[in-house]
């Protein structure tokens, strides 16, 4: 079964790694007749990238680091090639899937890392707690028919029956503007108690820190997707050999090949064009075109001068649109030690849901077996930033021994390998974007607008979907942007 | 000197000139090239020709008129389009692209919609053209 597709998809990968070391070449002989540039070598960047060339124009794409993919990396130094960056392709992913297909990227099923069947068990204050047990247990802060939810779904389950969008796609209609607020706010009002929205949203966050800096009407665009995701048919799936496979397959299908090393410093507009100017390594290097995709996440964009100064309002948007901070520290497992050590809450899982800096831990399945190829600690919120505060030794020494105090039976069992701090990453800021209350009503729509020649993608600009999809949809608006102006 | 007036001259009658072409041939150039571009958007989930297979959502051969729903082989209607008694006939077809949960709340479909009036009609008229 391990076909052509793969192969060729391999061939491609390779071909990829192979162009950093071209990168002094390359600034040697620039071309100089290209019709556009973008701006990052994500996703998006590269979605629009094709669709532009498939359609006549000569692109040039630039990346600031020596890889494609942003905030889609598989790490192969790591048994069974673990995501640390975006994961999860939903069957619903239409331009993701669609795209990898044509580029005989092949997909399998990752059901078995699905986080909502990795079997977790809670830790609270340093006490396993069976989910058995937690209805009545003293810590349980929330009411009625929560109580028999563990706290990473009550959140969710309570915002679930008071969503008021039709549709993922209406979360922007202005005429929603006043369901633009805060979680805490929304919760209260319901008669929530601080306990209960503290274990509920400023635990292992999904998004933003708490109850008061979750944006509701973000929770139910996310929930909304959801719907449509689960709607378009059961399973989610990865890229054959890791997600980054498919920008790979992506970036090896152009015709002008990524310039790496490009960090671009300032963007101005000309008549009937832009100029780009590149900083660090390639500095003194400029660039001309008819139109720009800005690829880049709005986090790195803050550092990215453009001339003129973009309208004040759009600006705000870019500099104030929060981050998540997460960081993740892969193990690789020399022991199935979860097997021998008797706390079977989870099915003799690894998975663990703590109040500590581990955040939450998942076993991940990296081959065509259920056989766990490492272990990942995925730790957001404040629990993130705080690992972001200590060396990178101490931040893998910290989570390996939070883990083992919950779970000694992992003592000499696995070794902390990686370490991924999105949050402290310049040229993703983040590992995505978070509207804070407010800001979705006020910037969602704008700061995506189309500026002169300059034409805005990213995950954060996207209109519906959510994820690597959502880079997707934003690369295609961007492209479709540009092939009317040109 | 005398050349150079000439020019400008020339110039300016080129550009009192274009809106009166805007006005007559290049409005239906535009409208096939605006709509083969928004249609770009179309493809990652449909085909579009006899014989191809469905993909995420349904083949769109033969779709202008058609019943909703109602593609032979598609399995993953949502029951809100099944159950929406529509036609796509242009003008319903229109009202759907602006928006399809805003007509069919809980369709399968995600797409945010196109905003303007003209990009619609544009986006209709390839279709038109290309699922014969």
């Amino acid at each position: 079964m391990i076909s052509r597709r793969l192969i060729l998809a391999a061939g491609m990968a390779g071909m990829a790694s192979m162009q950093p070391q071209n990168a002094r070449a390359q600034s040697l002989r620039m071309r100089q007749d290209i019709d556009v540039i973008v701006v990052g070598a994500g996703l998006s960047g590269l979605n629009a990238a094709l669709l532009m060339e498939e359609q006549g124009l000569r692109v040039q794409v630039l990346e600031a680091s020596d890889r494609v993919g942003g905030r889609v990396l598989s790490l192969d130094d790591v048994p069974g090639t673990p995501e640390a960056g975006a994961n999860v392709i939903g069957r619903g992913y239409a331009r993701l899937v669609d795209r990898a297909e044509r580029l005989g990227v092949a997909l399998r099923r990752t059901d078995a890392n699905d986080p909502a069947n990795a079997g977790l068990v809670m830790a609270l204050g340093g006490r396993l707690i069976e989910m058995k047990d937690w209805a009545g247990d003293a810590a349980n802060p929330f009411d009625g028919a929560l109580r028999a939810l563990p706290p990473w779904v009550a959140g969710a389950a309570a915002l679930r029956p008071l969503n008021p969008l039709k549709g993922p796609e209406d979360w922007r209609d202005p005429a929603l503007a006043a369901r633009d607020e805060s979680v805490g706010a929304l919760l209260r009002a319901r008669g929530w108690s601080e306990a209960a929205l503290a274990l509920g949203f400023g635990i292992n966050p999904g998004y933003a820190h708490d109850a008061d800096d979750l944006s509701a009407l973000m929770s139910w665009q996310i929930q909304s997707n959801l719907s449509v995701m689960i709607a378009a048919g059961p399973g989610i799936f990865g890229a054959v050999g890791g997600n980054q496979t498919i920008p790979k397959a992506m970036a090896a299908a152009l015709k002008t090949p990524v310039r790496f090393g490009a960090a671009v410093a300032a963007v101005a507009a000309l008549k009937d064009g832009v100029e780009v100017r590149l900083g660090g390594r390639q500095t003194g290097v400029t660039l001309k075109a008819k139109a720009l995709v800005m690829a880049l996440p709005a986090a790195a964009l803050r550092r990215v001068k453009m001339t003129p100064a973009l309208p004040p309002a759009q600006a705000r948007a870019i500099a104030s649109l929060p981050y998540n901070a997460v960081s993740q520290v892969h193990f690789a497992v020399d022991r199935a030690w979860w097997e021998a050590d008797g706390i079977l809450a989870g099915g003799g899982s690894p998975g663990l849901w703590t109040d500590t800096l581990a955040g939450r831990v998942f076993p991940v399945r990296g081959g065509q077996d259920a056989t766990v190829t490492s272990l990942l600690a995925f730790v957001s919120g404040r629990q993130a930033e705080a690992l972001d505060r200590m060396t990178e030794a101490a931040a893998m020494a910290r989570v390996q021994a939070e883990i083992e105090s919950l779970r000694p039976a992992a003592k000499g069992a696995m070794r902390a390998v990686r370490l991924v701090r999105w949050g402290l990453n310049p040229l993703a800021g983040g590992a995505y974007a978070c509207w804070a209350p407010g800001e979705i009503s006020r910037d969602a729509v704008l700061i995506g607008a189309d500026a002169g020649r300059v034409v805005f993608a990213g995950e954060h600009t996207a209109a519906t979907a959510r994820g690597m999809e959502g880079a997707m949809e934003s690369g295609e608006r961007a492209a479709l942007s540009v092939l009317a102006m040109v | 000197m005398k050349r150079a007036g000439l020019l400008l001259l020339v110039s300016a009658g080129a550009v009192l000139a274009a809106p009166v072409l805007a006005q007559t041939a290049e409005p239906e150039v535009d409208m096939a090239k605006r709509g083969r571009i928004l249609a770009l958007q179309c493809r990652s989930c449909h085909n579009f020709k006899a014989g191809e297979p469905h993909k995420i959502g349904p083949n769109l051969n033969g779709i202008i008129g058609a019943a909703a729903a109602g593609r032979t082989g598609f399995a993953g209607y949502s029951d809100a389009l099944k159950g929406a008694g529509l036609v796509w006939d242009e003008a319903t077809l229109g009202r759907y692209l602006a928006g399809p949960s805003k007509l069919v709340p809980g369709t399968k479909m995600l797409f945010a919609g196109i905003a303007k009036p003209e990009d619609r009609a544009a986006v209709i008229g390839w279709l038109t053209e290309n699922t014969k």
